[in-house]
C-alpha cells in the first residue's frame, strides 16, 4: 500500500467515525443547553437539565418500570435459554438441526411482525397489555441469544469433565449444578447483560404489548411528539453512559472467556 | 481364581458401535494389586475396554465383575472404581483441594474427614502448599498428580488410567512413570493403565495385555512379551525385531527346526503346534544375535557380511547380510566393546534358539 492510499483509508475511517458519533455528540450537547428549546445556536450552558431529570418523579417511575421489565426478562431468558442450550448442546440426536433452527427463529424475525403476533397471542390468552405481556415478548426475543451463547460455551467444555464428575459419584443433576453451571457462568453473565440492554432498549415490542404505563423508550417517543425539552437529552445521555459501560464490560467478559477455556 | 473386593473380571466382553466392532470377545481376570496395562495402537479397543470397566460404556455382550459383584449395568457414579482421564479433566473453577474433595463429598463424608484426607493426599503426592491453587496455575506434572490424588481420594478398589502421561514432555514422562509405579506399589491398589507407548508399558507393568483390532493378542509379563512374542503383531509392535520367513523342517524334542533359505535355525513355538513343511515367521531381537570374528565351534553358525555399522554410544548397531539369504538384512546390536573386536566385513553369527520365536501364520 502506498502512503497516499493509506492516508486515504484512514481519512475514510475517521470520516465514518465522525458520521457515527456526530448525532450522539449533538444529543449530549443539547442536554447542557440553557434554554427550553432544542436546536442551535447554544448561547449559554447549564447542568440544570440533569438536576431536573434526576428529580423528575415521573421519569424515575418509568425508569424503575423499565428496569423491572428488563430484570425479569433477563432472569426468565437465562433460565429458559440455558435449558434450551443443554438440550441442544453437544449431544447428537435426530432432528437436532430443526430444533436448533426453531430455537433461533425468534431472534431473526422482524420486530414488528413478532410484536403484532405476540399482541394477538397475548390477547387470545387473556393477558392484558402491560408489564407481563412486555416481559413475555422480550423473553421470546432474548432466549435465542442466551441459547446460542450457551451452546458455544458448552461445546468448548471437555466431555471428560462430566465423565469425571460421574466417576467421582455425582449424578446428572449434581454434575450440572456443580460442574457445568459454573463453567457456563461467565458466558451467562455476558448474555444476561445483553438481555437487559435489549429489553431496556426495545421499542417496538414494548409499544405493541404495553398498556397505559409506558417504558422509557416509549415515553421518550411520546415526549418527542408533544415537544421535547433538553431534559430528554439529559436522560438519554445518562442512559447512553450506563448502557455503553455495561455493553463494553459484557463484550469484554465474553471475549475473555473465549480465550481462557 | 481367588476373588476378593479388588479383583476384576471381564467375561467375554464385546462392544459394537453400529457395525463397527470395537472390542471382540475379550476375557480377562485381573488379580488385586497388579499393575496391568492395556497396550495397543490407536483404535485397538483399549480405551473402550477401560471405559467399559469404568461404567461409561455398556458392553454389547459379556459381563463385568468387580470382586463377586456383577456391575455390567451399574453406572459410573455407583461403581467403586475411579478414573484418571487423558486430559486430567480437573474442574477449572475449583481449587486443587476442592477438586480432591469432590469425590469425598459425593460419598457424604464430613468436613473433618475430608480435610484430613486432602492433607494426606497432598502430602503423599508432594503437592503441599498447592491446595488453594487453581488447575491453570499448575504445571503439567502437577496437574497430573492432582488428577491422580482426586481419583485416589475416595479409596477406589481399582484405579483406571487412560493414557495419563500423553500430555507430558518426554523427560517428565520418564520420571512420572517411576513415580506412578511407586504410588501403585505403596497403595497396593489394582491399576489398569491404557497406553499406546510400548516403552511406558514395559517400564511400569506387572502384566501387559496387548490388543489389536479389538482382540487380545497376547497376555504376559513385560519380559515374556519382549523375548517371547506369540504373534507377528506383538513381535513388531514391541521393540525392534528381525522377522524371518522360514519353513518348518522338523520338530525335535526341544526346538522347532527351521529352514531359512538354506540355513538351519532353531526356535521355540509357544502359540500353537507347528507342523512340518509349514511356512512360518521367526522373530528375534537384535541383541539375541551373537557375532564373533572367529568361527565358533557350536552348531547353527552362519557367515555374514557387515554392510552397515552405527555407533550409538553404549551399543553398536550392525546391519548384516547373511550368506545365501536374499531380501533380508538382519539387525544386531552389540555392547560397545564387543563390536570393536569385530573385523570390517566378515563375521560369524548365531541366533539364540531360546529367544527365537516361531510364529504361526
Amino acid at each position: 500500500m502506498t502512503r497516499n492510499t493509506r492516508l486515504l483509508m484512514s481519512m475514510i475511517f475517521w470520516a465514518f467515525i465522525i458520521y457515527l458519533f456526530l448525532p450522539l455528540i449533538m444529543m449530549v450537547m443539547m442536554g447542557f443547553k440553557d434554554s427550553e428549546f432544542i436546536g442551535f445556536p447554544i448561547r449559554s450552558w447549564t447542568f440544570k437539565w440533569y438536576q431536573v431529570a434526576i428529580n423528575d418523579m415521573e421519569v424515575l417511575g418509568i425508569f424503575a418500570y423499565s428496569m423491572t421489565i428488563a430484570i425479569s426478562t433477563t432472569i426468565l431468558s437465562l433460565i429458559i435459554g440455558t435449558w434450551a442450550a443443554m438440550a441442544l448442546g453437544p449431544t447428537k440426536f435426530r432432528g437436532k438441526f430443526i430444533l436448533f433452527a426453531l430455537a433461533c427463529l425468534p431472534a431473526v424475525i422482524p420486530g414488528i411482525i413478532s410484536a403484532i403476533s405476540l399482541r394477538i397471542y397475548a390477547q387470545s390468552l387473556d393477558i392484558t397489555p402491560g408489564m407481563w405481556a412486555i416481559i413475555l415478548g422480550h423473553t421470546v426475543h432474548n432466549v435465542p441469544f442466551v441459547t446460542l451463547v450457551g451452546i458455544a460455551r458448552l461445546n468448548s467444555q471437555p466431555e471428560s469433565h462430566i465423565d469425571a464428575a460421574l466417576d467421582l459419584g455425582a449424578d446428572n443433576v449434581i454434575a450440572f449444578m456443580r460442574i457445568t453451571l459454573p463453567f457456563l457462568v461467565p458466558s451467562l453473565i455476558g448474555a444476561g447483560i445483553f438481555c437487559m440492554l435489549t429489553s431496556f432498549d426495545d421499542f417496538v415490542r414494548s409499544f405493541f404489548l404495553g398498556g397505559y404505563e409506558p417504558t422509557l423508550p416509549v415515553y421518550i417517543f411520546s415526549q418527542l411528539r408533544t415537544g421535547m425539552s433538553p431534559e430528554i437529552n439529559a436522560i438519554s445521555a445518562i442512559i447512553l453512559l450506563i448502557t455503553a459501560a455495561l455493553g463494553l464490560s459484557a463484550e469484554r467478559l465474553m471475549r475473555r472467556n473465549k480465550k481462557k477455556v | 481364581m481367588q476373588t476378593n473386593d479388588s479383583t476384576v473380571r471381564l467375561q467375554n466382553i464385546s462392544k459394537k458401535f453400529g457395525s463397527v466392532v470395537a472390542v471382540e470377545d475379550f476375557d480377562i481376570f485381573i488379580e488385586p494389586g497388579q499393575f496391568v496395562t492395556l497396550l495397543g495402537p490407536s483404535g485397538c479397543g483399549k480405551s473402550t475396554t477401560l471405559r467399559i470397566l469404568g461404567g461409561f460404556i455398556e458392553p454389547t455382550e459379556g459381563e463385568v465383575f468387580l470382586g463377586d459383584d456383577k456391575v455390567t449395568k451399574i453406572p459410573p457414579n455407583r461403581r467403586n472404581v475411579n478414573m484418571v482421564f487423558q486430559d486430567y479433566a480437573l474442574f477449572p473453577h475449583m481449587t486443587v483441594s476442592e477438586n480432591i474433595a469432590f469425590g469425598l463429598e459425593m460419598k457424604g463424608q464430613n468436613k473433618a474427614q475430608i480435610k484430613k484426607r486432602i492433607d494426606e493426599l497432598l502430602e503423599f503426592m508432594q503437592l503441599d502448599g498447592f491446595g488453594d491453587r487453581k488447575p491453570d496455575e499448575l504445571s503439567g506434572g502437577q496437574r497430573q498428580r492432582v488428577a491422580l490424588a482426586r481419583a485416589l481420594a475416595p479409596d477406589p478398589k481399582v484405579l483406571l488410567l487412560d493414557e495419563p502421561l500423553g500430555a507430558l514432555d518426554a523427560k517428565l514422562r520418564k520420571q512420572v512413570q517411576i513415580e506412578l509405579k511407586t504410588i501403585q506399589q505403596q497403595t497396593g491398589k489394582t491399576f489398569v493403565f491404557v497406553t499406546h507407548d510400548q516403552e511406558e508399558a514395559l517400564t511400569m507393568s506387572d502384566r501387559i495385555l496387548v490388543m489389536n483390532e479389538g482382540r487380545l493378542e497376547q497376555d504376559g509379563s513385560p519380559k515374556d512379551l519382549y523375548y517371547h512374542p506369540e504373534t507377528t503383531f506383538v513381535a513388531g509392535f514391541i521393540g525392534e525385531t528381525n522377522m524371518l520367513s522360514c519353513s518348518v523342517k522338523k520338530i525335535d524334542d526341544d526346538y522347532v527346526v527351521l529352514d531359512w533359505q538354506g540355513n538351519e535355525l532353531r526356535g521355540v513355538c509357544r502359540s500353537g503346534t507347528a507342523k512340518e513343511g509349514q511356512d512360518v515367521s521367526a522373530a528375534i531381537r537384535p541383541e539375541s544375535i551373537s557375532c564373533s570374528a572367529k568361527k565358533p565351534g557350536n552348531k547353527g553358525v552362519m557367515k555374514a557380511k557387515i554392510i552397515h555399522r552405527v555407533f550409538k554410544g553404549s551399543f553398536t548397531s550392525l546391519s548384516l547380510e547373511v550368506d545365501g539369504v536374499k531380501d533380508c538384512i538382519l539387525n544386531a546390536t552389540l555392547a560397545g566393546a564387543l563390536a570393536e573386536q569385530l573385523g570390517d566385513e566378515e563375521v560369524w553369527i548365531s541366533l539364540d534358539p531360546d529367544y527365537l520365536s516361531v510364529l504361526l501364520r
